[in-house]
C-alpha cells in the first residue's frame, strides 16, 4: 500500500510542527532538526560532530519533550562500561530474585555524548540496541521500546584519550552531521533569551510516541521510483570506484538512503521521492561511511566533498530511464 | 605539448613555413575546441567547423605557394589541399628531405595538428577523463616519428621533451582534480599548496629518473637502426628522371677523360662486354632505359631479394669482381644476367640497401650512383657468344614501338639487306655493312669531324653522308633500329668493351701485368654502346655493329639535289575599300522596333537575373539558420512523439530548459528543481514539481497530461520570449546554445 497525496500531506503538516517546536529552542537550525527527525522517523540513529556547547543536549531534550518521550544523557567515559549503559540484573534479597535495573538508554532519546571517550567495549554495547531496539543482558531480551533513538556525538578537535568509532558502528548511524554554530541573528536572539537557561525551556509536546511509531509506519509506504533506486546505485557505485576512496558506502548505507530520503519526501507533502531528496540526504547519510585513502586525507580531501563531487558527476535519472 | 609533439616533424621540413603552419593549426584547432566546449556545440558541429577551417586556413597554412596575398585561397590551392589530404601522406615518405614548403606536403602536418588540437581540447573540457587529452599530441608525436627522417639526430631529446609535457599535463589535471575536491573542505591554502609542491615533486623526480635513464643507455648502447616509414617504404627507382647513359656518350672521350681508369674488373669472360645500362626506348631523340610505368621492360627495378635462381639460364655462370675508380653514375656494372651480388668496402650496407635490380635485363642500379673506393662481386650467367648471325631467328618479346626508319635509312637498308633474305642474313648484312663502310670518330679534336646525338635525323646523315661517320652512339642506335625494322627485338647496351692494345693505355682490354692476374682497367674512352637482339630462343646476343678503328678517307662531295617548288594557284587577297564595309547585307540590320522589345527583355532579364542573384545570396546566407531552425524543430518533434507519455512530458521540460538555454540562462546539468531554480520564476518551479510528479509518483502518466504539460510548456518558451523582447527573442530561435543537448562537461558541472 502507498501513501497517498493526503497521508503525505498531514505527515508534512505533522513534522513541521514538531520541527518548528524544536527550532523554539534551538534557533536557527531548521536544518539539523528536519534532519534529526528524518532519522528519527526513519527509525535511525544520528551522530553529530560538534564542539562543545552548540546545543546537543537541548536538541536531544527537546526532540524528547516534543514526542511526549523521555530523554537520557550518558556522557562516556573511559571507565564507563556496558552494563552502565544497558542496565544490570541485581540480586533482590527481599524477594530472592534477580531484578533487571535498566540502564540510560532505556528512553525515547538517548544522548550519547562524546562516544568516542568510552573504550570500544562499551562503544559496542551500543550496537545491539540500536539495531534491534532491545538490550539483552543474562539471558534475558529487554525492549527498549518505541520511538527510539540514539544521538551520539563525538568533538572533531579533541583526539587525545578518545577511541575511533568502528566502521562498523559508524554504518549503523543512519546519519551523521553537526549543528555547528548559529548564525549572527540566531545569535543575538540567544543572549536576549540568556535569562531563561535552555534546559529550562519547556517543548510542549505536538505528538504521542504512537503518532510518531505511525508515521514512521507511513513514511515507509512512500513510493520509489525505479528510476530512483538505480540513481541511488549509481551513486553507491561512484563512492566505490573514486579514485581517493578505500572504503565505499555498503548496501546498508544505500538502502539508509533511499529509507531517509522516504521520510524526506513525506516531510516535503510527497509521496513520492525525487532526485533531489536522494541529493539532500546524501551527504548526511553517506559521508561517514567513507573511508579516504590516505593519501587523500593528506591532501586534504574530505569525504563530504567527495560525495559532493560524485553528485555533479553522477547525472539524474534522464528521461530515457523515465519513460 | 604539441610543441614537444611537433619536434621530431620539423627534420621533414626544417623551414619557416612548417613553424607557421603548425602554429596556425594548433590554435585553430584549440580555438574549435574551447569554442566547442564553452558553447556546447555538438559533436557534428566541431566536425563541420573544423573542416572549414582546414578549407579557409589550409590553403595559405599548408599550400602557401597557391595563395593569393599570403592568406587568400585559391581554387587551384584548394584542388591542391583536398588532394593533398589523401595523396601527400605518400609524398611525404618518398620525397627526400627536408621538403621545406614543396607542393602540398605541408597538408599532414597542418591536418594533424588541427584535428589533434581539437579533439585534444575538446578532451580536456568536456569529457570526465581530461586527461585523455594527452591522446591526440602522442599521435602526432608518434605520426612525426613515423613519417620522419632516419637518421633523427635527437630522438632521445624529442622524446624526453614530450615525455616532460605529458608528465606536467598529468600533473595539471591531477592538482585542478584534487583542488575541487578540496576548494570547499576545511583544508586552508598551506595543505593545497603542499599537495600541488608534492605532485610536482614526484613529476620532477619522474622526468630526473627518465632523463638519467636515457643517458645512461645513450651512452651504454649503441646506436639502433632506425626504422621508419621511409626507411621500409623507398621511393621508386625512377630511370627516367636519370639522363640517358646515351645521351652523354662523347663526354668519356673528351681530353680529360678518356685515359682515366674506371673501373677494375676480374673475371669477365672473353669478347663479352661489361654492360652498364640497357636501352629499349626510343622517341626519335633519345634512346633511353625505359621508365618504372610497366611499358617498358627495361624500367621495372626492384629490390633484390637474397638472390635469383637462373638455373633455367643457358650460359656460362661466372663471377665478377669489381672495384670502382674513376667511375661514379648509378649503374652498376655487369656482365650477362645477374644472380647474386655482395659490396664491400665501408660503403656496403648503404649500397646494398640501394641496389636494385632489372630482372629481364640483368642490369642493378644503385641509389646515390657508386664512387671511387666501391667495389663488389657479382655473380651472373653470361650467355654463350654467337658467331652465326645469318642463322638467327627473330624472338619475341614485345618492346615499346619506336619511330618509323627516316628514309635514308630505310633505303640503305634494302641496298644492303634485302627484304627476300632471311632476318638473320639481313641483319648479318647490315652488320657487315657498318664494319665495311662506317668509320669511327667522336668529333673530338684532332678527329675528322662527327655531329653527336642520335636522333633520326642524325641517323639519316650518317648513312647519306660519304664516307660513313660516327661512333657506337650512331652504329648502335642505327643498328637496333634497322634490326627492328628486320624483325629482330633490339636493344641498346652502353657499357666497356675490351679494347685493343694499340688503342688505349696499358693493360686495357687485357689482363693486368702487374698483377699477374685476368684484372682488366677499363678507361674513359672503353666505354661502347651496342645492341643486343634477340633469338627465336629468347636469348639476347651480343651483336657489335661497330666498325674497326681505322684511317678515315677523304668525304665525298654531296649530290646535287633539285628542289622542285610547285606553282601557288592562291590569288591574292581582294582589297577591301571603306565603301564596301557599308554595304553591310540588309537582312542582318535590326529596325528601330525590335531593337526597343529587346532592350526591355534585357532590363527584364536583368532585373530577374539580380533579383535570383539577390535570392540567391540570401537562401546562401539564411542557410545556417534555416538549419537551426530546422534541427529544433525536429527535435521538438521527436519529443512530442515521443513513445510513452512520460517520455514526452520529460520532452517538455528538456523543451523548457532548452529555450532558456537559447535565451541565454544557465541551466546546469542536475534535476530539474536545480533547472527550475536556476531559471528562476515560480512557474518554473511548479512545472518542474508536476513533471517530477509524472515521472516518479506512483502510476504511469495518463496520455492527456504530457498534453496540458506540452500546453504548459508552450506558454512558458512565449513569455521567455516576451520577456526578452522581440530581437533577443529571434536571436534566442537561431541560437545555438541548446544544440548541445544535456551533455554534462566538467566545465559545465561545475558552474
Amino acid at each position: 500500500m502507498s501513501m497517498t497525496p493526503e497521508d503525505a500531506t498531514r505527515f508534512a503538516a505533522d513534522l513541521d510542527r514538531l520541527v518548528d517546536a524544536v527550532e523554539e529552542v534551538l534557533l536557527g537550525k531548521n536544518r539539523i532538526v528536519r534532519l534529526a527527525f528524518t532519522a528519527l522517523l526513519s527509525e535511525g540513529h544520528l551522530l553529530l560532530e560538534d564542539v562543545p556547547g552548540t546545543g546537543k543536549t537541548s536538541l536531544a531534550r527537546a526532540m524528547a519533550q516534543s514526542v511526549s518521550g523521555s530523554s537520557n544523557r550518558v556522557q562516556f567515559t573511559p571507565d564507563l562500561l556496558p552494563s552502565d549503559i544497558t542496565g544490570v540484573t541485581v540480586y533482590d534479597q527481599r524477594t530472592g530474585r534477580f531484578d533487571f535495573h535498566p540502564g540510560p538508554v532505556f528512553a525515547s532519546i538517548v544522548l550519547a555524548d562524546e562516544i568516542n571517550r568510552a573504550s570500544p567495549k562499551t562503544q559496542s554495547a551500543l550496537l545491539e540496541v540500536m539495531e534491534e531496539g532491545q538490550v539483552t543482558v543474562d539471558g534475558q531480551t529487554h525492549p527498549v521500546g518505541h520511538p527510539f533513538m540514539v544521538i551520539a556525538t563525538q568533538n572533531p578537535i579533541e583526539q587525545a584519550g578518545t577511541y575511533r568509532l568502528p566502521e562498523a558502528q559508524l554504518d549503523r548511524f543512519l546519519m551523521r552531521s553537526s549543528i555547528g554554530y548559529p548564525d549572527h541573528a540566531s545569535t543575538i536572539r540567544i543572549l536576549e533569551g540568556a535569562d531563561q537557561r535552555a534546559h529550562e525551556h519547556i517543548v510542549h509536546p505536538q505528538l504521542t510516541p504512537a503518532q510518531i511509531v505511525e508515521m514512521a509506519d507511513l513514511a515507509r509506504t512512500v513510493h520509489v521510483d525505479p528510476t530512483i533506486h538505480d540513481y541511488v546505485s549509481r551513486l553507491v557505485e561512484a563512492t566505490r570506484t573514486a579514485r581517493e576512496v578505500r572504503l565505499g558506502v555498503s548496501v546498508r548505507g544505500a538502502l539508509g538512503l533511499i529509507r531517509a530520503a522516504k521520510t524526506y519526501a513525506a516531510g516535503r507533502g510527497r509521496h513520492y521521492v525525487v532526485p533531489d531528496d536522494v541529493k539532500a540526504l546524501a551527504e548526511p547519510v553517506l559521508a561517514h561511511r567513507l573511508i579516504l585513502d590516505a593519501e587523500a586525507e593528506f591532501d586534504g580531501v574530505t569525504a563530504s566533498n567527495l560525495i559532493a563531487q560524485v553528485l555533479i558527476e553522477t547525472p539524474p535519472p534522464s528521461a530515457r530511464q523515465a519513460g | 605539448m604539441f610543441a614537444a609533439a611537433l619536434v621530431p616533424w620539423w627534420p621533414i621540413y626544417e623551414s619557416a613555413a612548417f613553424l607557421v603552419c603548425a602554429a596556425v593549426g594548433v590554435l585553430a584547432g584549440l580555438s574549435i575546441g574551447v569554442a566547442g566546449a564553452s558553447r556546447r556545440w555538438p559533436a557534428w558541429l566541431v566536425a563541420t567547423a573544423i573542416a572549414t577551417a582546414f578549407l579557409v586556413l589550409g590553403v595559405p597554412a599548408a599550400v602557401p605557394s597557391r595563395a593569393v596575398l599570403i592568406v587568400l585561397p585559391t581554387p587551384a590551392g584548394l584542388v591542391d589541399l583536398l588532394a593533398g589530404t589523401a595523396l601527400s601522406w605518400k609524398e611525404l615518405v618518398t620525397v627526400a628531405p627536408p621538403v621545406g614548403a614543396y607542393q602540398a606536403l605541408l597538408v599532414p602536418v597542418f591536418l594533424s595538428t588541427l584535428v589533434g588540437a581539437a579533439v585534444a581540447a575538446t578532451l580536456a573540457l568536456r569529457t570526465r577523463v581530461p586527461i585523455a587529452a594527452a591522446l591526440p599530441p602522442a599521435a602526432v608525436f608518434v605520426t612525426g616519428i613515423a613519417f620522419g627522417v632516419v637518421h633523427e639526430q635527437f630522438a632521445a631529446a624529442a622524446g624526453l621533451a614530450f615525455l616532460a609535457a605529458t608528465v606536467a599535463w598529468f600533473v595539471r589535471v591531477a592538482i585542478a582534480r584534487r583542488r575541487a575536491l578540496i576548494d570547499a573542505g576545511a583544508a586552508g591554502r598551506v595543505e593545497v599548496a603542499l599537495a600541488d609542491a608534492r605532485r610536482v615533486v614526484g613529476a620532477t623526480v619522474i622526468l630526473a629518473v627518465a632523463l638519467v635513464g636515457a643517458s645512461v643507455v645513450a651512452i651504454a648502447m649503441p646506436t639502433p637502426q632506425r626504422t621508419v616509414i621511409r626507411s621500409e617504404l623507398q621511393p621508386p627507382f625512377e630511370p627516367r628522371d636519370l639522363r640517358s647513359p646515351l645521351a652523354g656518350f662523347r663526354t668519356a672521350f673528351g681530353p680529360a677523360a678518356d685515359d682515366r681508369p674506371m673501373l677494375e674488373v676480374r673475371g669477365l669472360p672473353a669478347e663479352t662486354g661489361l654492360r652498364l645500362a640497357v636501352l629499349d626506348t626510343y622517341d626519335g631523340i633519345v634512346y633511353s632505359v625505359g621508365g618504372d610505368d610497366g611499358r617498358a621492360l627495361s624500367g621495372r627495378f626492384t629490390r633484390l631479394p637474397y638472390r635469383i635462381d637462373r638455373s633455367e639460364v643457358a650460359g656460362e655462370p661466372t663471377r665478377l669482381d669489381v672495384h670502382v675508380l674513376g667511375y661514379d653514375d648509378v649503374w652498376v656494372p655487369g656482365a650477362g644476367l645477374l644472380e647474386r651480388i655482395e659490396f664491400s668496402g665501408a660503403r656496403a650496407a648503404t649500397l646494398a640497401d640501394g641496389f636494385v635490380l632489372n630482372d629481364v635485363t640483368g642490369t642493378g642500379a644503385v641509389r646515390g650512383g657508386l664512387v671511387s673506393g666501391d667495389a663488389f662481386t657479382a655473380w651472373s650467367v653470361v650467355p654463350e657468344p654467337r658467331a652465326d648471325l645469318a642463322a638467327l631467328q627473330p624472338g619475341t618479346t614485345v618492346l615499346p614501338p619506336t619511330p618509323e626508319l627516316p628514309d635514308q635509312l630505310r633505303q640503305w637498308l634494302a641496298a644492303r639487306a634485302p627484304a627476300s633474305s632471311e632476318p638473320g642474313e639481313r641483319l648479318e648484312a647490315v652488320v657487315d655493312a657498318l664494319h665495311a663502310e662506317g668509320y669511327v670518330s667522336h668529333g673530338q679534336a684532332g678527329e675528322v669531324a662527327s655531329r653527336s646525338g642520335h636522333a633520326l635525323e642524325r641517323l639519316d646523315d650518317l648513312v647519306a653522308e660519304r664516307p660513313i661517320v660516327g661512333d657506337g652512339e650512331q652504329y648502335a642506335v642505327a643498328a637496333a633500329l634497322m634490326a627492328r625494322e628486320i624483325g629482330f627485338p633490339a636493344r641498346v647496351v652502353v657499357g666497356y668493351l675490351p679494347g685493343d692494345e694499340d688503342a688505349g693505355g696499358p693493360a686495357r682490354g687485357s689482363a693486368d701485368a702487374a698483377d699477374g692476374g685476368d684484372a682488366v682497367v677499363f678507361t674513359g674512352d672503353d666505354l661502347q654502346a651496342w645492341i643486343e637482339v634477340q633469338d627465336a630462343g629468347g636469348a639476347w646476343v651480343q651483336v657489335d655493329p661497330n666498325p674497326e678503328v681505322r684511317e678515315i678517307p677523304e668525304r665525298e662531295p654531296d649530290d646535287p639535289t633539285v628542289v622542285s617548288r610547285p606553282q601557288s594557284i592562291v590569288p591574292p587577297p581582294e582589297e577591301r575599300t571603306p565603301v564596301d564595309d557599308l554595304g553591310e547585307d540588309p537582312a542582318l540590320t535590326p529596325d528601330d522596333g525590335d531593337d526597343a522589345d529587346d532592350a526591355w527583355i534585357a532590363v527584364l532579364l536583368g532585373i530577374v537575373g539580380w533579383l535570383g542573384l539577390i535570392v540567391l545570396a540570401g537562401a546562401v546566407l539564411a542557410s545556417p539558420f534555416l538549419f537551426i531552425l530546422a534541427a529544433k524543430a525536429r527535435r521538438r518533434r521527436i519529443r512530442r512523439r515521443a513513445d510513452s507519455a512520460g517520455r514526452r512530458i520529460e520532452g517538455a521540460w528538456q523543451e523548457f530548459a532548452d529555450a532558456a538555454t537559447d535565451h541565454g540562462l544557465r541551466v546546469p546539468p542536475g534535476t530539474r528543481a536545480e533547472q527550475a531554480a536556476a531559471i528562476g520564476g515560480l512557474d518554473a518551479i511548479v512545472l518542474a514539481g508536476v513533471v517530477d510528479r509524472a515521472l516518479y509518483g506512483p502510476g504511469a502518466a495518463a496520455d492527456g497530461d504530457d498534453d496540458r504539460v506540452w500546453a504548459a510548456v508552450t506558454d512558458l518558451r512565449r513569455r521567455l520570449a516576451a520577456e526578452v523582447g522581440r530581437r533577443r527573442a529571434l536571436l534566442a530561435a537561431v541560437s545555438l546554445g541548446s544544440l548541445g543537448g544535456y551533455a554534462v562537461s566538467r566545465r559545465g558541472a561545475r558552474e
